[in-house]
């Protein structure tokens, strides 16, 4: 028999996995790392990992996680970051380190990061 | 005092208040607007099927079944607009679309509850043409016969069946082949159907009929080696006059045994005298239970659906049953015993006609155990339908005929006799002669009134020369089961109690005059026949079964004392426990 | 905590197409390749994209791959999983562009849905309340029972506007309600799982993907009207929906969310399931309350209502299974969110069942008001081979058809009624050119006729009087005459017939002989079914010039109908064949035999 705090335990509990599934929705913050020839050559699958693993743990809702053939020439990884409501920002040169700053300073934080941003 | 909420509403433009709860069938019918129905049985068959009683509401969507639709306030009906009209002829030209079209020879042939609409609605039969549905007939029980390809599934059988409290039949199928019978299509007479025959006299069309006997009878009348000896039970002389155009429960009985003559019978006694003889041998079978320690309750034995009904549901109580044989089977006995010495002829050349209102009658005169003399007590049982389709064959105009008495001796009866057709007549009959008997007095009550009456089941107390009777009347088989489960459970306060399988007893059994739907929902025949048997009771000079002439001499010449061993012998009978299928 | 989350459908569809052996290799390979802590294989409920089944989707990147079998699974592993590279040959092609796609939310087939109903899904494994629990899952309960009254929860629901989900399309607020006001001290919440519509399965999806949305909304609705016990009548036919519901309960139980006492609450409800038997009538209410009494399933005349006397003769509430499922959304998210989607007068959205002649057949869920077209053209991808889209039919057996100068016709319950159909439970079945409307409405009066439960006369035997009139037309023996008697039978029926599945039964023949008379009349004037579909209307020919006498199909004859003429063509050597109509059986064997395309229908 659970109580209903037990049942909003499991809620939490079981968010951070939970948190990765879903068809995205209009709501929702739309990451997607380029994975072509080039972006996995480069290292975009670490980035992508990375990301997911920072998204679960926080059990940090309406984000997304995606991939696609972007193409990225010399400037892979490349990650796309679409807001809703806002243009899509396009970020070169990804690594670990960066993506956490772009899902806490950007995504979380409202700051675009500037100095990454590419065309 | 509950108030109870009246509703106001129009039928045709014509404005009616009634109780809340009534249906639009029932506030028709109370300003004299009768809306046809068919499948409609007022409390056990308020089903809505057939649609035959749709009717206009204004504001609803589509037609609304009349029967079981309520009244409220401000509704609006139209009963009798062109858009009704054209629905309910649609509906009977599909029902007779698959329709066994035999009506020329169909035993219900100007008693069709179907015919009737087909007429007023002005149906061309054939305008739904197509495949029809085709079913063996069931012929396998000796009381009924039912052939599905003339039933428009109206449930009414089914119904009176389960009101019965017996169920052996119900809808089989789906959709189009829908077909009412036994549970994996067995036959009737292979499963614990009791032949009470309450299916067969609510049944609207001629799909569920009696086994016919006639041409039986006719080949035994016109057979010049037998001696063709007929009796007519009690409840027969209040319905026959009704399959003639007469008011319901109108006593015939002078012109039924003119009839009888007529038709070439070589006796026409009486059952009613057996009736008599059957209350001497089980009134003195009574008091030597309860004076010598047998079992009590004892329950009379005259029905034979009940009979039956106790041998395949409560084989436990059949000890309790009376030994005795029904007036019938008394009647029969009697007959190929004392009167075929008396003749001086062989039973063999005896042929045994009774007239009763039941159609279990004729499944209890091929019990193998009844043969009193060595061949059946009764050949041949005709109900009182059957008789009045004789009658008419033979050319006979019953109103015109004069009033004949009975042959002697078996036809001499008393108003204990008589009784006999009615719900707790046996019980008032064996009262009025045992109270007498254990009293000694002449001047004991004749009516016992506390056991008359409509009701299901009826108590009553006596306390008759310091011995307490608890008595119980029990009729329609639902009832006779409660008083079984008390019997079974040890609660049983009765010492006597009878049993009629017939709601209302043997004036309302399976083998009388159809009246038809309209008659069962808003009529009270049996009232009418109930009430004509008490009046013929009344108007009798003897009304106590022990002071039958004709039986006090049967005793003498014949079987001594009630409940001697020759007695034994003829008029009693024993009981097998029986399987459900 | 997994990265990767594999979610494969175990929904009727891909279960009998093999996905259950390809869950069981994907766990195996996972076993083998030491992927345990990394990997999650999550067996779900249906996504909706059918045609395409087995489906796959990869979370957290959303990759979409379909008609996966068991031998892709190490292929997955190795390639997508451990390198990050896509196995392309397994991604979903677009049909019109020919394109790939890699999210299911990219497809024309996903785009324009909402799911609401199914938001679940293709998303959590029904058979853990755990996931259902994690997606916000008997929240909705638990702020009903704890901050909000009975009344104010009907209040919601009626300020929702949702409407019946089953085909009735009755204010359900307003239903809840009557339960309420109902007096009794035992009444019944029951749920209509029976799906009996040839060709739905909106519901078995819900079932499977997605239980524990029913049993929060039944529980929630027991308390909204005093409800002491709930059943699931769910047709037999359904084993996988059954044992999903089992579970589901078992759980429920488990966790004190069914019972006595609920979380704590004071509030007590259980829920039992009930199985039907095979028969479409008991999908109708009265009939599915009797058949749970264990009668025999037939409909009862109405007055009286379930809602003051049904089940056991208590107030019972029946809703859908759709219905319900939108119930804990409604409740969290609130009325107004609701009632902003859809049109005016039907709010939400609404699942369709897609079938018939339609790239993409499966389970769509979108907003009402969506277009026929947009709905036939976009989300279901077209017609397939290049044919041309004739009509669909709305509401299964009991519904009519929209023709194709209808096809803007904004789907929701006012519009489509004014077209002589209907929303009903949601099955659209799509037709072409080669769909022979007569031969449509036959169909689906052949199975009403069956279902008849036989009680009433317009439906046991009107439905077969009217059958055999369809089948004379499509027989080429009818009169002209017979049509005006047809539209005259189906009007008595509707008006006269005790249940809805009467009153329905005769739609299809109105609805097609409304827009398609001209094909009923070429069936009887001309003896031509212009589809080409009613056999004796179909009249196969040899073309005496094309045939070059090679007697082939002569020989695959199985009526002896080819014989060899006198003629020869210009240009041939043999003689020409040429069949005999009286002895054609029509089958068709000889046109496919012909290299030479010598034979014709028509």
């Amino acid at each position: 028999m659970k109580t209903i705090s037990d049942i909003n335990a499991i809620r939490d509990a079981k968010k951070h996995e939970i948190v990765l599934r879903g068809e995205p929705t209009p709501d929702d913050v739309r990451v997607t790392i380029g994975m072509g020839d080039a972006g996995l050559a480069c290292g975009a699958q670490e980035v992508f990992c990375r990301l997911v693993d920072l998204v679960c743990e926080g059990a940090i809702e309406h984000v997304k996680v995606m991939r696609e053939a972007l193409d990225a020439g010399e400037n892979a990884p490349v990650v796309v970051v679409a807001c809703p409501g806002k243009d899509p920002v396009r970020y070169g040169k990804v690594d670990a380190v960066l993506i956490e700053r772009i899902l806490k300073e950007h995504i979380m934080g409202g700051n675009v990061l500037a100095d990454h941003v590419i065309d | 005092m509950e108030q109870q909420n009246m509703v106001n509403l129009k039928i045709n433009g014509i404005a009616v208040s009634v109780p809340q709860g009534t249906t639009i069938l029932e506030a028709a019918n109370s300003i004299g607007i009768k809306i046809p129905t068919l499948c409609y049985m007022k409390k056990i068959n308020a089903i809505g099927a057939c649609r035959i009683c749709v009717v206009e509401v204004k504001g609803a969507r589509t037609l609304v079944a009349a029967c079981v639709y309520p009244v409220n306030e401000g509704m609006e009906v139209i009963t009798n607009s062109e858009r009704v009209f054209k629905a309910r002829k649609t509906t009977l030209e599909l029902i007779l679309s698959d329709h066994k079209q035999d009506c020329l020879s169909c035993s219900r042939n100007q008693n069709c509850e179907l015919q009737d609409l087909s007429f007023e609605y002005g149906c061309n039969s054939h305008n739904f043409d197509g495949v029809r549905s085709e079913y063996p007939l069931d012929e396998s029980s000796p009381c009924l016969v039912r052939d599905n390809e003339k039933c428009i599934l109206c449930r009414r059988c089914v119904a009176a069946c389960q009101a019965q409290s017996i169920g052996v039949i119900g809808a089989n199928g789906r959709g189009f082949d829908t077909h009412i019978g036994c549970a994996f299509d067995q036959k009737l007479g292979d499963v614990s159907c009791v032949g009470c025959g309450q299916c067969v006299v609510n049944c609207p069309t001629g799909a569920l009929v009696e086994k016919d006997e006639i041409d039986n009878v006719i080949r035994a009348l016109n057979d010049p080696t037998k001696r063709v000896v007929v009796g007519t039970a009690p409840a027969v002389r209040v319905g026959l006059g009704e399959e003639f155009g007469l008011p319901n429960g109108t006593n015939v009985e002078g012109k039924m045994v003119a009839a009888l003559r007529r038709l070439g019978f070589d006796d026409v006694f009486d059952v009613d005298f057996a009736a008599d003889l059957t209350i001497m041998e089980e009134g003195t079978e009574f008091l030597g239970r309860v004076q010598n320690g047998g079992v009590l309750p004892m329950i009379t034995s005259c029905s034979p659906a009940w009979i039956k009904f106790a041998e395949h549901y409560y084989p436990e109580v059949l000890p309790h049953l009376s030994t005795c044989k029904s007036p019938q089977q008394m009647f029969g006995a009697t007959v190929k015993t004392y009167y075929a010495e008396k003749l001086g002829m062989d039973p063999k050349d005896i042929y045994v006609v009774s007239i009763m209102p039941c159609t279990a009658k004729k499944f209890e005169k091929n019990r193998g155990e009844m043969n009193a003399a060595g061949v059946p007590d009764v050949d041949s049982v005709l109900t009182t339908r059957e008789l009045a389709r004789f009658i008419r064959r033979a050319g006979l105009q019953l109103h015109k005929l004069p009033d004949e008495k009975f042959d002697a001796p078996l036809g001499i009866s008393t108003g204990a006799g008589v009784i006999f057709g009615v719900t707790g007549g046996v019980m008032e009959a064996a009262l009025r002669t045992v109270t007498e008997v254990l009293t000694g007095d002449e001047a004991a009550p004749v009516n016992f009134t506390e056991v008359r009456g409509a009701q299901g089941i009826k108590e009553a107390s006596y306390n008759v020369a310091g011995l307490d009777v608890k008595v119980a009347v029990a009729s329609g088989l639902g009832n006779a089961r409660e008083l079984m489960e008390q019997i079974k459970n040890g609660t049983c306060e009765y010492q006597f109690i009878e049993i009629m399988s017939c709601p209302g007893g043997c004036v309302n059994g399976g083998g009388q005059p159809i009246k038809g739907g309209y008659a069962y929902n808003f009529e009270d025949v049996k009232a009418d026949r109930t009430a004509s048997i008490y009046g013929i009771d009344k108007s009798m000079k003897l009304r106590k079964a022990h002071n039958n002439p004709a039986v006090k001499a049967l005793y003498q010449e014949y079987f001594g004392e009630p409940n001697s061993h020759r007695a034994h012998e003829v008029l009693h009978t024993h009981y097998e426990p029986r399987k459900k299928f | 905590m997994f990265r990767n989350q594999i979610l494969v459908c175990g929904g009727t569809g891909c279960t009998s197409n093999h996905s259950r052996e390809l869950i069981d290799e994907l766990r195996a390979q996972v076993e083998k390749k030491g992927l345990q802590n990394d990997v999650e294989i999550v067996m779900t409920g249906c996504f909706g994209l059918c045609a395409a089944g087995p489906i796959v989707i990869v979370y957290p990147d959303g990759t979409f791959y379909t008609q996966v079998q068991a031998k892709d699974a190490e292929e997955i592993l190795d390639k997508h999983i451990i390198k990050g590279e896509l196995v392309e040959r397994l991604l979903h092609v677009e049909s019109d562009s020919g394109e790939h796609t890699h999210c299911l939310s990219d497809t024309e087939f996903y785009k324009k849905q909402k799911r609401v109903a199914l938001r679940n899904c293709g998303v959590i494994n029904p058979e853990n309340i755990d996931e259902y629990i994690a997606l916000d899952g008997y929240q909705a309960l638990i702020k009903v029972l704890t901050t909000m009254t009975p009344q104010e929860v009907i209040d919601v629901v009626k300020g929702s506007g949702l409407r019946g989900r089953g085909g009735a399309g009755f204010p359900t607020g307003l239903k809840w309600q009557f339960t309420k006001n109902a007096e009794g001290d035992v009444k019944y919440v029951c749920v209509n799982a029976d799906e009996g519509d040839p060709g739905a399965f909106m519901d078995r999806s819900v079932l499977e993907g997605d239980p524990h949305a029913v049993l929060e909304a039944m529980t929630i609705a027991a308390y909204a009207v005093g409800g002491t016990q709930g059943y699931i009548y769910v047709r037999a036919e359904y084993p996988i929906a059954v044992e999903r519901c089992r579970i589901a309960i078992a759980q429920a139980r488990e966790y004190g969310l069914l019972g006595e006492n609920i979380l704590g609450t004071g509030f007590s409800f259980d829920i039992d399931l009930r199985l039907g038997a095979g028969a479409f009538v008991c999908g109708e209410e009265t009939a599915l309350m009797t058949s749970i009494e264990g009668n025999r399933g037939e409909p009862r005349p109405r007055p009286p209502f379930p809602a003051s006397k049904g089940l056991f003769g208590k107030p019972t509430l029946l809703n859908n299974v759709e219905t319900y499922a939108n119930i804990p959304q409604i409740i969290l998210k609130g009325a107004e969110w609701f009632a902003s989607m859809g049109t005016e007068k039907s709010k939400g959205t609404k699942v369709f069942a897609l079938g018939g002649k339609i790239v993409n057949t499966g389970l769509v869920e979108i907003p009402m008001g969506t277009t026929l077209r947009e709905i036939v053209e976009d989300i279901g991808g077209g017609v397939p081979n290049g044919k041309k889209f004739k009509a669909a039919q709305m509401g299964g057996p009991s519904g009519g058809c929209i023709p194709a100068h209808l096809i803007d016709t904004p789907v929701d319950y006012e519009n489509l009624a004014l077209v002589g159909a209907m929303v009903g439970s949601g099955g659209l079945i799509v037709m072409d050119e080669n769909s022979c409307m007569v031969d449509i409405a036959k169909f689906f009066l052949d199975f009403t006729m069956d279902e008849s439960c036989g009680k009433c006369t317009p439906c046991r035997i009107g439905t077969k009087r009217l059958y055999e009139m369809l089948d004379r037309v499509t027989q080429g023996t009818a009169k002209m005459e017979d049509l005006d008697k047809m539209v005259e039978l189906c009007q008595y029926i509707k008006d006269n017939a005790l249940c809805g599945l009467g009153q329905t039964a005769p739609n299809p023949v109105l609805s097609t002989l409304r827009y398609f008379r001209d094909e009923y009349e070429a069936h009887i004037a001309e003896k031509r079914c212009p589809a080409g579909v009613c056999k004796k209307l179909v009249r196969f020919a040899i073309v005496k010039d094309s045939c070059i006498g090679c007697g082939l199909c002569a020989r695959q004859c199985p009526a002896d109908a080819i014989y060899r003429t006198d003629y020869v063509a210009p240009g041939k050597k043999l003689a020409a064949m040429a069949i005999n109509p009286d002895k054609c059986v029509k089958c068709g064997a000889c046109v496919e035999t012909c290299r030479f395309k010598a034979i014709i229908k028509e």
